[in-house]
């Protein structure tokens, strides 16, 4: 036990101490630009509120979206089968970057839409392509026996699919599932060829207005990389608590 | 009253069950028993439909069961089953497990369902367990909970596909002393079994099968003491002195 809390003690020292030297890296590294232009730090960090915005509510409709898809892909009636399996090809066969432009010069061409609407819509739709792969999967992989308990109760299709099915393929499929919102918040920089003043395109107007570039896309990077590690830890800890044997 | 007539299924290239004929009065428990792959757990399979005869039918109570205009759901709501893998709902708790069905089929009011899931628990002896997550309990626990959600749909039937294979032996007794509690309650109970103890003691009448077909209906008394065929007579000698 002792050495335990010791070992623990040292990880934790470990970690603070590599913490602090790479605070005062890019501290050095960050330190005149700050300086000289503050207001851009600030900027490009705020900015981050609309990656956020984007990846999370695409991350949202796409579940939702690629669960009803992953639900018709087993479906009895073939038409629907057809139907969502062609939708997961065409979006998956397709860079995110032509569906984007597409739903913003085509799609939504004749509207005077929200900028943000117009890249959640598009990303929620790219998303629940792969969402719906990721739950077919989990679907497929509830036990059976548990739907033909079900079933031998008399207890509806639909009943079983939102009762049984659905929450245990969630959990299963949690961890690819978090794995696809960091994939979003990486992707959904694509957004700033619409002009969607998100970080990448924030980023990208200081480079252009001080002509520096270091600077810039490093805070870039680091937003990025600390969202994305933020999500993931997330994850770890839902998991965690999802896990049925916690709640003994 | 269960009537089998003339009963065939097939699974893509073998024949599983040819032609059976079989009748089970209200009331009775029945086990059926025989060699691995004889077709035991299908024809119980086909008596709540989980499997679809290819020929032949199964009327209960003067209902034809195996008609395809009948209401599968209606049917299987008075037939209670235990499987032998348990099949417990692993994202629920042993009394959501056990109200499921009143809840969802006979849309029963939750605090009444709990009320009758807290007694059947006790009932099976797990009523300290009403909250535990089916991951954190025995084999012979979960297929106690699993009977007791049978029973809470107060089916007139109840089914029992090898309710014992899939447990270590010093949990056996333990499910078949819940069981041997269910005989003459009223309920047909029909169990596919290697238990020969649990056959001997228990059942009314023996099925034993051989090859999709019933070799042998008769009583335990006559089944055990004087087989009639020389494939009974093989099977009992490896099961009883193995």
């Amino acid at each position: 036990m002792n050495k335990e809390s010791k070992n623990g003690l040292i990880k934790a020292l470990k970690i603070i101490i590599t913490l602090i030297l790479i605070v005062l890296f890019l501290y050095f590294l960050l330190y005149k630009f700050y300086v000289r232009y503050p207001n851009h730090v600030i900027n490009i960090i705020l900015a981050a509120r609309y990656t956020i915005i984007i990846s999370i509510a695409s991350a949202f409709f796409g579940l939702l979206l690629g669960t009803i898809i992953a639900l018709n892909k087993s479906s009895k009636i073939k038409l629907l089968r057809t139907i969502a399996n062609f939708y997961t090809d065409l979006f998956r066969g397709t860079p995110v970057i032509l569906q984007l432009s597409i739903i913003y010069f085509v799609v939504f061409g004749a509207f005077d839409v929200n900028l943000l609407i117009v890249a959640i819509t598009s990303f929620s739709l790219n998303s629940a392509a792969y969402i719906s792969e990721i739950m077919r999967a989990g679907i497929q992989n509830v036990d059976k026996g548990q739907i033909e308990a079900a079933k031998a109760m008399g207890v509806r299709e639909r009943d079983i699919a939102t009762d049984i099915v659905i929450p245990q393929a969630i959990r299963k499929t949690l961890p690819p599932l978090i794995n696809e919102l960091a994939t979003l918040i990486k992707e959904s920089s694509v957004v700033y060829i619409i002009g969607v003043s998100d970080l990448m395109y924030v980023t990208d107007r200081v480079t252009a207005g001080t002509f520096l570039y270091f600077e810039p896309l490093l805070i870039a990077g680091i937003c990025y990389y600390v969202l994305v590690k933020i999500t993931t830890i997330l994850g770890k800890y839902v998991e965690v608590k999802l896990s049925y044997d916690k709640n003994k | 009253m269960i009537k089998i007539n003339n009963l065939s299924k097939s699974f893509s290239h073998s024949k599983v069950l040819h032609d059976i004929n079989l009748t089970i009065d209200t009331g009775e428990t029945i086990s059926i028993i025989g060699p691995s792959g004889s077709g035991k757990s299908t024809l119980l399979r086909c008596m709540n439909l989980l499997e679809i005869p290819d020929e032949g039918s199964i009327n209960i109570d003067d209902v034809e069961i195996t008609d395809p205009n009948t209401d599968m759901r209606l049917i299987r709501e008075n037939i209670g089953m235990v499987f032998q893998q348990f099949n417990l709902f692993e994202n629920k708790n042993v009394l959501e497990n056990v109200i499921y069905g009143l809840l969802k089929v006979k849309k029963m009011e939750k605090v009444e369902a709990e009320e009758i899931g807290k007694n059947l628990l006790i009932r099976v002896g797990l009523g300290e367990k009403i909250n535990s997550m089916p991951q954190n309990l025995s084999g012979g626990q979960k297929q106690r909970v699993a009977i007791a959600r049978a029973l809470a749909m107060e089916p007139s039937i109840l089914l029992f596909d090898e309710p014992t294979s899939a447990l270590d032996p010093e949990m056996v007794k333990e499910v078949l002393d819940v069981m041997k509690d269910l005989d003459h309650k009223g309920y047909t109970i029909i169990v596919v079994t290697h238990e020969m103890g649990f056959a001997k003691n228990v059942s009314d009448h023996i099925v034993f099968m051989v090859e999709g077909k019933i070799a042998e209906y008769a009583t335990p008394e006559e089944f055990f003491s004087s087989p009639k065929t020389e494939r009974a007579r093989e099977f009992l000698d490896k099961m009883l002195n193995k």
